[in-house]
């Protein structure tokens, strides 16, 4: 079965898959210098944002910059070409970058940053373009500058209630965790618009995102000692777990009765692919919290992976989150081979900070 | 050069004060040697900690670039640093006191403080930050932490070393100024009073010598 939403992106999707770079020849950029990095990426499908931005030697940024103007390119290419609430739901995960564009910024502007400099942070796609972020730096002395030239977005609104309720002062906290609330609202809102399969698949890939971040920011809180209400105020709202389990999950001294208690939650136990996820932490209990963290970042993937081959007869929406999470991975990748490359760090340093497909 | 005498009436008593000076001035140099052999050991001990302190410094310094290399790879290096000049500032001290050390000496005590202000807020936005970013914050904290240790390690280097300077000056006046200056000073009182005496034997011998030939004038 081909639903006609499929029609046109697939055959984008799939192109776009087949320009994702070969993982070995990722790993084996690790540890190459910056020059031997440009030489690779000019013949990969990064060629003409690289040409672009001409990077000089020994500067990751304008690589970094070239990097993101790929990654927004393909976002750009899978919204023109897709249709009805896959559409919205691109629209919707181009939110997640909107909203990344709008904290740099937000921190660009705080930390009195060189707009040039924080411009090249910017990911070109969505409400925000560079020559406009470039505008709001140049006129913007204070965060309350940038959110009053942001009021024609659906986020200046946000922004301004949460500065004034909050009376965050000087701290972006508040206002990064608002923006962060109000996209993953929109992405939930979208996702219980899909039907049938694509629902579950939406529901499965988007939703562990989020609980994954949950949870790091409940593992890291507790960590830090930070207040059980404080920690509430920063948790993204959860596609599965319950107000009343996440405040359960607060009072847990330690990890593993922690992730004991989120295993018997009825939300997990009634669904097999997160028990499945979240059995799998259980095995990594003595590892330190930044290990755990990286096998958390992976479990979007991981899952969309499964469902990609769980549903493998038919086109669905699992094959375009697949490659978006493939294509973030890739340039996530890249981008710390190019940053270790700056920083001189040894190749298999680099390589344990990769995310390789046989880790997933 | 020749020690220079010091002026003094040649006689017995003077004699007796300037070797009695001189066993003094022996005595004191011996103990300020011994003042200094202390500090030197001191010094030595007070070195092995700073090394010690230097080498933990770096280490940890190292450990935090690690980690903030690590979460610039992981976040991209702007990222890192907006998330790195956007957190709220920890506010720290130090507070400064004294000490009685080896010998008296008043040693500096630098004391870390860090202002509770921030300390149970998260300093960056956890859903997006690396833990490595957050490691390498801490280390940067341990770090100062011994650089703060280190200044004051380094502050009693420098106090010590300022007396083991004023002690060997010292000794070194005694043993080279004023003990040669009381040993020319008895060496002439000595030959002085010796001269003295020779003359005195002389004038006895003389005045034997007349008594002697009026006696025989008498007879």
């Amino acid at each position: 079965m081909k639903p006609l939403k499929y029609n046109e992106i697939m055959p984008k999707v799939a192109l776009e898959k087949l320009k994702l770079m070969e993982e070995q020849k990722l790993v084996d950029l690790a540890g190459k210098n910056l020059v031997e990095i440009h030489c690779a990426l000019m013949e990969s499908s990064y060629k003409e944002e690289i040409v672009r931005v001409l990077p000089r030697e020994n500067d990751s940024i304008p690589f970094e910059e070239a990097l993101l103007e790929n990654y927004a390119k393909t976002l750009k290419n899978l919204e023109n070409f897709s249709s009805g609430d896959l559409k919205k739901l691109i629209g919707a995960i181009i939110g997640k970058i909107e909203i990344s564009n709008i904290k740099t910024l937000l921190r660009a502007t705080k930390a009195k940053m060189n707009p040039d400099e924080a411009k090249s942070n910017i990911i070109p796609v969505g409400i925000l373009n560079k020559d406009r972020c470039q505008d709001i730096l140049s006129n913007s002395k204070t965060i309350g500058d940038v959110i009053e030239q942001l009021f024609d977005t659906k986020y200046g609104v946000i922004l301004q209630k949460t500065l004034s309720d909050s009376n965050a002062g000087d701290n972006l906290l508040p206002l990064e965790s608002a923006l962060d609330q109000a996209v993953y609202q929109k992405i939930q809102k979208v996702v219980e618009k899909f039907k049938g399969s694509d629902k579950l698949i939406a529901k499965n890939v988007l939703g562990i995102e989020v609980e994954t971040k949950n949870i790091k920011i409940i593992l890291r809180g507790i960590a830090k000692g930070i207040s059980k209400d404080l920690i509430k105020k920063y948790l993204l709202p959860s596609f599965f777990i319950s107000d009343q389990t996440v405040t359960n999950l607060l009072d847990k001294a330690d990890i593993k009765n922690f992730m004991e208690y989120l295993l018997s939650s009825k939300e997990i136990a009634n669904n097999p692919t997160l028990k499945r996820v979240f059995s799998q932490f259980l095995e990594n209990l003595g590892k330190p919290l930044n290990q755990i963290e990286e096998i958390l970042e992976k479990a979007s993937l991981k899952v969309s992976l499964e469902m990609q081959k769980k549903f493998l007869k038919y086109y669905n929406v699992s094959y375009v989150l697949v490659l978006l999470n493939l294509k973030w991975i890739e340039i996530k990748n890249l981008r710390s081979i190019i940053v270790g490359s700056k920083r001189k760090i040894n190749a298999s340093e680099i390589k344990s900070i990769l995310t390789l497909q046989n880790n997933y | 050069m020749p020690a220079k005498k010091m002026e003094v009436h040649p006689t017995r008593r003077e004699l007796i004060r300037l070797k009695r000076r001189k066993s003094l001035a022996e005595g004191i140099a011996d103990i300020l040697q011994k003042d200094l052999e202390t500090l030197i050991i001191t010094l030595i001990e007070f070195r092995k900690k700073a090394h010690m302190c230097r080498d933990r410094l770096f280490e940890k310094i190292d450990q935090a670039y690690s980690s903030f290399f690590k979460a610039e790879m992981i976040t991209g290096s702007i990222t890192a640093k907006e998330l790195s000049l956007v957190a709220p500032i920890k506010e720290f001290n130090v507070e400064t006191s004294t000490t009685k050390g080896v010998l008296g000496l008043p040693f500096s005590v630098f004391n870390f403080v860090v202002g509770d202000t921030v300390t149970k807020k998260p300093r960056f936005n956890i859903a997006e930050t690396p833990l490595q970013l957050d490691e390498a914050a801490t280390k940067i904290e341990e770090s100062i932490r011994f650089i703060v240790k280190l200044a004051e390690l380094t502050a009693t280097i420098r106090e010590i070393l300022e007396l083991i300077s004023i002690k060997r000056r010292q000794i070194n006046r005694i043993r080279f100024k004023i003990i040669p200056q009381l040993d020319a000073t008895i060496r002439y009182v000595e030959l002085i009073l010796e001269e003295i005496e020779r003359q005195d034997a002389i004038r006895v011998r003389v005045l034997q010598r007349k008594r002697k030939e009026r006696s025989i004038k008498t007879i």
